[in-house]
């Protein structure tokens, strides 16, 4: 039977619990607005739970328990979310360089330099009208040189962005491998730092999966085995590898290897995917399109061009055109030295070459897939405005899942400020209860000794 | 379902980044009046703008055509009308020598009045409009009717080669007539004059039946260049028409409807102002510790 004594002891264990209780609601109402903080509950068991305070009064223990499934999932989707994050801001500058759709940007100069020997067709003596030429010519090779070297700056920005994010990448590595080792030791412990701990580690896990692809695992000690999407490991243990970002050669784009393997092409999805994509894929191409139609253009001209008279009829044209989309340059600089004249002409007022010139604008090229200059201008703007516009809808779509899966994740552990409101009233007043039963049996035992010593 | 307020503020940021990013677009379609502003409004319709550009601009040079040719052809046009009067009046004048009684002096004094005549026609013969002569073909930087010094022949120094411009799709036309389609006119009268020079009344009357030759030479040449002006006009009116229909094709892929635009802007500015104040009053919103005190 348990004595007044005794009763002592079941009161302090009470009080104990519920300032125990109490302190895991201050814990959480602090970290109300911290997104990754679990919130931990008060689970009261009778006596001798596997509590932290063992008795046969009233044991209390800690809960705080992850959704790992929906953690996983989280961290999946942020991977696509961060490649078309990427690669959305790369392809919106490069909107911004091609310049306004429609008639502003090289296809507008392109037009105006054949539409030059149109008009030039029209008297091609005329000295002003020869000038014309000479300026269009300059302004649609100024455009192609800008537009090239534009597109190649967005492109070093991207390996530059490489070398940044492997560094960010490292850092999250190297914390996360430490948290490991700590996870390890509170789990095996059983201390009130576990949750919190594996809070720090989730969110140092959801970053790194904004940056590269990876999958992840915890085994029973609690420690985390990051793999990337690649097949090599990330973090293992209290270990992390080094990524690293390195050009294999002056001028060359960085290459991205982890632990002996180069991963630069396998990264499947995160920043790194996106950078490494938009670098090595998507802009080869744009740029790769741009050569191909400036030497079209120049190719063709040149040999037009060569095909007719000069001025005074004393020679045939020379080339107009030389270099690639990245140098192209106009080679004539005296107006006096376009053939506008047929090779037969017997005067210099002959505009069969002129002519022929601006008809060039209308020919199918071969080499351009059997499409007009515009025709393939118009085709590069098109690819470039439908990678845009994908990346725009995936970030959004993206956005959304991500924002659906944590408002899951929040509605199981965050923290509402109502129920830790109630649980405070119910505590205290548990904590009051205990209090003032104390304080009865101080009056009982009080009693007993004036009764024992008279 | 348990609702936590991270997850009431997410919801809230979301929606009004939705809705600022909506009125965002909203807003410069109505300062541009275009619907596409970037590439990614619509790759399709951008591309398809690349070519309606495209059209445009050949637009520009068959206007620039039509009015260099119609310059050049309307010169020719009035020059020769006046060139078929002055030849009337050359006709007229030689015409008037063939009398029996006429002396040597007065057919010399006819010869200066004809000689004056056919000057005043190697100077409509010999114009130029922007520095090119029109009647040379393509030797254009010459004067085609050269006065050799013997001052009754006249030498056609052009040749027959007549530019052509583009005023319409795979629609050419020629800017003149070359002057050696009228070239037997001087040679009608180098014939005159040297019949009157010489006081020769067979001479003249032979030279005088050659005029309905030259004549008619004339007035095909005048007929050919009335039929290419007919064909600028035309052209210069289609011109007109292709223009409305691209601004029209152009409007239609990317002019925003200016009304459609308004409405939808005041409807966003509502649904914005109404979740800002429901925001506001989520985020003012008591909880338990705020009523407990």
């Amino acid at each position: 039977m348990p004595s007044i004594l005794s009763g002592f002891d079941t009161v302090q264990q009470a009080l104990s619990a519920h300032q125990y209780a109490l302190s895991l609601t201050q814990k959480n109402i602090a970290n109300a607005n911290n997104e990754a903080y679990t919130r931990q509950t008060a689970v009261f068991t009778p006596g001798n739970g596997d509590g932290l305070v063992q008795a046969q009064g009233v044991g209390v223990y800690m809960q705080a328990e992850r959704d790992r499934f929906i953690d996983y999932g989280v961290s999946q989707e942020l991977q696509d979310l961060g490649e078309y994050d990427v690669q959305y801001n790369a392809l919106a500058q490069i909107d911004a360089i091609i310049g306004q759709s429609g008639g502003q940007g090289l296809d507008r100069a392109i037009s105006d330099f054949f539409n030059s020997f149109g008009a030039l067709s029209g008297a091609p003596e005329d000295p002003n009208l020869r000038q014309k030429v000479l300026t269009s010519a300059e302004a649609m090779a100024g455009e192609f040189r800008r537009l090239y070297s534009r597109i190649q700056q967005v492109q070093a920005s991207q390996d530059q962005a490489v070398a940044y994010a492997v560094d960010e990448v490292n850092s999250l590595t190297s914390r996360i491998a430490a948290l490991n080792e700590q996870v390890k030791y509170a789990q095996a412990a059983g201390t009130d730092e576990l949750p919190t701990l594996r809070d720090s580690r989730q969110q140092l896990i959801e970053e790194l999966s904004s940056l590269v692809g990876l999958t992840y695992s915890e085994d029973q000690t609690g420690s985390v085995t990051v793999m990337s999407k690649a097949g090599v490991p990330l973090v293992e243990g209290n270990d992390s590898n080094v990524m690293t970002a390195v050009a294999p050669a002056p001028g060359a784009f960085r290459e991205v290897w982890v632990d002996g393997t180069n991963v630069t092409n396998v990264l499947q999805s995160g920043e790194l995917a996106g950078l490494v994509d938009m670098r090595d894929g998507k802009i080869p191409g744009y740029l790769n399109a741009l050569n191909n139609l400036a030497s079209s253009i120049s190719t063709t001209v040149n040999t037009q061009h060569a095909a007719g008279r000069i001025l005074d009829l004393s020679a045939n044209g020379g080339a107009l055109f030389a270099g690639t989309a990245a140098t192209l340059n106009v080679l004539i600089s005296d107006p006096r030295l376009i053939a506008a004249a047929a090779n037969t002409a017997t005067g210099a007022g002959n505009n069969d070459n002129a002519q022929a010139l601006a008809a060039l604008a209308d020919n199918a090229q071969l080499a351009l897939g059997n499409q007009t200059f515009t025709q393939f201008y118009a085709g590069l703007t098109y690819r470039i405005g439908s990678d845009e516009a994908t990346a725009k809808d995936g970030v959004t779509v993206q956005t959304g899942l991500v924002n659906s899966l944590k408002n899951q994740r929040a509605s199981q552990t965050a923290v509402n400020m109502d129920e830790e409101a109630i649980s405070i009233i119910k505590f205290q007043k548990a904590y009051q209860a205990s209090a003032r039963y104390a304080n009865t049996l101080e009056t009982l035992s009080d009693e007993i000794l004036q009764f024992l010593g008279g | 379902m348990r609702v936590t307020s991270s997850e009431v503020y997410r919801n809230y940021l979301s929606n009004l980044e939705t809705l600022n990013s909506g009125l965002n677009d909203v807003n410069q379609q109505l300062s541009t009046g275009k619907k596409i502003n970037d590439l990614e409004d619509s790759p399709v319709g951008s591309a398809k703008l690349v070519a309606i550009a495209d059209l445009e601009s050949d637009l520009d040079t068959y206007r620039s055509n039509v009015t260099s040719g119609t310059l050049a052809l309307s010169v020719a046009d009035s020059n020769l009308n006046e060139l078929n009067s002055l030849f009337t009046s050359v006709y007229t004048k030689g015409s008037s020598a063939t009398g029996d009684t006429l002396s040597a002096a007065q057919r010399s004094a006819i010869a200066a009045e004809i000689r004056g005549l056919r000057d005043q026609m190697l100077a409509l013969a010999n114009a130029e409009t922007n520095g090119r002569r029109i009647f040379a073909g393509s030797r254009t930087t010459a004067d085609p009717f050269v006065l050799q010094p013997d001052g009754v022949t006249v030498t056609y120094a052009g040749d027959a080669d007549i530019n052509s411009v583009v005023v319409k799709e795979k629609l050419e036309v020629k800017q003149g007539v070359a002057g050696s389609e009228f070239l037997s006119v001087f040679t009608t009268i180098h014939d005159l004059l040297v019949g009157l020079d010489a006081n020769d009344l067979n001479g003249i009357k032979s030279a005088l039946a050659g005029f309905d030759a030259s004549m008619s030479q004339l007035g095909q040449a005048r007929a050919k260049i009335g039929a290419d002006l007919a064909v600028m006009e035309n052209a210069k009116t289609n011109l007109s028409l292709q223009e409305t229909k691209l601004k029209a094709q152009r409007t239609s892929i990317e002019g925003a409807n200016e009304a459609e635009v308004i409405v939808r802007l005041s409807q966003m500015q509502k649904a914005q102002e109404a979740a800002i104040s429901a925001g506001g009053l989520i985020l003012k919103q008591s909880n338990l510790f705020d009523i407990l005190g």
